[in-house]
């Protein structure tokens, strides 16, 4: 007979220890809001994770302190509100998460980070008030960037600025991408090629942040197209006392001439072999696979993309690549095969020579603006189609958290597995539905027209479903 | 798929990302219908049969008090005798022991199929449970038993290629493990009858099979595999309950 055992174990235990120690400040409590922040130099506004929008720093408060790049009274008011055990209405992200779902939210996943959990104690020391040096910082110092993604928008894209200057918004009832608009609500971004103060303020912060820095991330538009990106990479190439503890991370869409990226190579070997950070990350993006991920990412030659992908991983051996998808309603029908191709990568690149020996992570939030793109437009059917994807991600998934082991981690699947229970949350509004539907289609044939492409021949499986929302009158 | 000592599978029981449809709890628990294409490995009963008499290896069952199939062995005058066996416990009544004071005592009951294996003998075997009876059919032989109400299974773990292996030792294995070695190569469980038709179609032309695209909330399928697809950790469930049992490491328990 069986002698008595403890049952077999999956559950995470750190993410509940996590959730534990935040809810006994509060319920709303969330590290991120001090440890991490996310800094759009181009427009001069900033936000802490990259779920709630962004809000403007004002340049008074630059001159005083520089580090009111990050230390906003906007965002120590919201510091306040979840010390004080009220949800900050701009979270809402991951109060969606936590009421719709039993899974954890990036609350749970941010604070457990190993750049926040071990700063609980002085953080909740600190207060509300105080001055905080991030430990996770990313910035974009200009929206230079060859590419126009179909739900990205002149903020963080020039060539989204010359489109939207020759053809004016797109047709939907919040006339997407509304240069306008932007000027009128302070998103406009500063040209690249023109002064910019906040560019000015960073790198008078930048000596003091840098020693303090847990991850340094930089973003666009497309990073390797600035001439700071290269500057902060010759920064710490030049350190006699290098910040050694540092995670640096670059974004880039690897799409950029080849010289471009054989620079980047040769600059992130020459810091790796020298010791000069502890961690190197690519962070990409690509949201499905194939001519459908080419159709998203307006710009993007997929299998030039896999090919860069694959020569950052041979020629960069130390390098974890992170693969970032914004999952929409165009990813579903192909996301499985991206899947599979991250897996192949994961085992063909696993080394020890890397942090992770699994060489590349596949991190995938659901696009929530624009509207017309989101998961909860598609019909009932794609259900289904999701959640296979999702229980083949679990099946190619690790059993037990293990760095040396290869496949999917738990947070991977676990963040698909999120897009999912958003798609079927029976919290939709169906007018809101039907309104999307019908911007989705407006949206798309303005695409095809201005770009040249087409939505049917690239999305056969969506055609009868586009050509019904085209019928739509809202 | 090989199956042996180094190779055996649990269906964990914790769902931790939500994506188990019919849960695994409830395999084995209330009437269903199992189909397992096995081809045993003669050459290690024999082996084994050199130094006991008897044994058991369980394809796929519950632990605890055994609940599932198994392939029995045994010797009787130098030659070796072989059943397919459906194993389980029910709950028994009140009997009297030796001091005259009344106990519930779990009966085990069994379902036998004698079977004739040779090297690489293949059996296509069903195993059937309806609201009070048990049949276990394999190559053409069946066997029909009465059974009554189970005792509770609700905390058992559900294993493939073993009955249990939370007793390893770092040493040697328990006995009531009952490892078996020897070929899976096709398994499928769910709770509602299924048609004789498919019953052949699964065995003889399984991509025909899959592609009949079976409800799995309705059929409440709980596996369909045919072990072509797995991972380093996994098994492939293909019948899109997103149940993958996961292969049994004993450094992951200690």
């Amino acid at each position: 007979m069986t002698k008595k055992k403890d049952l077999f174990k999956f559950e995470n235990h750190d993410y509940k220890v996590t959730k534990d120690k935040l809810d006994s400040i509060s319920p709303c409590m969330c590290l991120a809001k001090w440890t991490q922040s996310t800094i759009h130099l181009q427009m001069g506004r900033t936000h802490s994770c990259h779920h709630p929008g962004t809000h403007k720093i004002p340049l008074s408060e630059l001159t005083r302190n520089p580090s009111a790049l990050h230390n906003t009274r906007f965002k120590k008011q919201r510091r306040k509100e979840m010390v004080e055990g009220v949800r900050p209405k701009e979270c809402d992200f991951c109060w969606n998460v936590e009421d719709n779902s039993e899974q954890y939210s990036d609350r749970v996943f941010k604070s457990n980070e190993s750049w926040s959990a071990p700063y609980l104690e002085e953080i909740r020391d600190l207060g509300w008030r105080g001055d905080y040096n991030p430990k996770y910082v990313e910035v974009a110092f200009s929206n230079a960037c060859n590419f126009k993604c179909s739900y990205c928008g002149p903020s963080f894209s020039s060539t989204w600025v010359q489109e939207a200057a020759k053809h004016g918004p797109y047709p939907t009832d919040d006339s997407f991408n509304d240069l306008e608009y932007l000027k009128s609500s302070g998103q406009m971004p500063i040209h690249h090629k023109d002064h910019n103060p906040y560019v000015e303020a960073f790198w008078k912060w930048w000596p003091d942040l840098y020693r303090d820095l847990h991850t340094f991330r930089i973003t666009g538009g497309e990073p390797l197209l600035s001439q700071d990106t290269w500057k902060v990479l010759d920064y710490i190439l030049d350190q006699k006392e290098p910040n050694a503890n540092l995670n640096l991370a670059i974004n880039s869409n690897l799409g950029i001439p080849d010289d471009l990226v054989d620079k980047l190579i040769d600059k992130i070997n020459k810091i790796t072999d020298e010791g000069r950070v502890r961690e190197f990350i690519i962070f990409t993006s690509v949201d499905a696979w194939g001519k459908q991920a080419e159709y998203i990412r307006n710009g993007l030659e997929f299998n030039r993309f896999w090919d860069n992908l694959n020569k950052v991983l041979t020629k960069c051996p130390r390098v974890t690549v992170t693969v970032m998808s914004t999952f929409n309603a165009l990813s579903v029908p192909s996301y499985k095969d991206l899947a599979k191709g991250i897996y192949q990568l994961k085992t063909e690149y696993a080394s020890t020579d890397r942090y992770w020996v699994s060489a590349v992570f596949l991190d995938s939030s659901y696009l929530r603006h624009p509207s017309h793109q989101t998961l909860q437009i598609l019909e009932d059917k794609w259900h289904p189609v999701l959640l296979d994807t999702c229980q083949y991600m679990d099946f190619l998934g690790i059993p037990k958290f293990d760095n040396a082991l290869v496949g999917f981690s738990d947070v991977e699947v676990q963040k698909i597995k999120r897009s999912y229970d958003w798609m079927v949350s029976k919290f939709k509004d169906p007018q809101q539905i039907m309104k999307q539907r019908s911007n989705f289609a407006r949206y798309f044939k303005a695409h095809d027209e201005r770009r040249g492409t087409d939505f049917c021949k690239t999305f056969p499986e969506l055609a009868d479903f586009y050509n019904k929302c085209l019928t739509i009158r809202y | 798929m090989y199956f042996d000592k180094k190779n055996t599978y649990l269906f964990h029981n914790i769902d931790r990302h939500g994506l188990i449809i019919n849960k695994v709890q409830d395999m084995l628990f209330r009437k269903f219908t199992m189909m397992v294409e096995i081809v045993p490995d003669l050459q290690h009963i024999k082996e084994k049969l050199k130094t006991e008499d008897n044994f058991q290896q369980c394809i796929i069952g519950k632990n605890g008090k055994h609940t599932g199939l198994f392939l029995c062995a045994y010797l009787i005058d130098d030659t070796i005798h072989f059943n397919l066996e459906y194993q389980w416990w029910e709950l028994g009544g009140r009997v009297a022991n030796h001091a005259v004071t009344y106990v519930n005592e779990d009966v085990f009951k069994n379902l036998i199929l004698p079977i004739h294996v040779e090297e690489n003998s293949k059996f296509e075997v069903v195993v059937e449970r309806t609201e009070n009876e048990i049949t276990v059919k394999a190559n053409g032989n069946s066997q029909t038993s009465e059974y009554g109400d189970l005792i509770d299974y609700s905390t058992a773990l559900m294993w493939l290629g073993a009955a249990n292996r939370l007793n390893d030792t770092l040493d040697a294995e328990d006995p009531y493990n009952n490892i078996y070695v020897g070929e899976i190569n096709k398994l499928h469980l769910q709770d509602k009858p299924l048609d004789p038709t498919y019953q052949t179609m699964f065995f003889n032309d399984y991509k025909k099979f899959l592609d009949l695209k079976l409800d799995v909330k309705r059929n409440k399928i709980y596996i369909t595999t045919d072990f072509s697809e797995v991972s380093p950790y996994k098994i492939l469930d293909q019948s899109g309950n997103g149940n993958h049992p996961v292969i049994y490491k004993d450094e992951w328990l200690r």
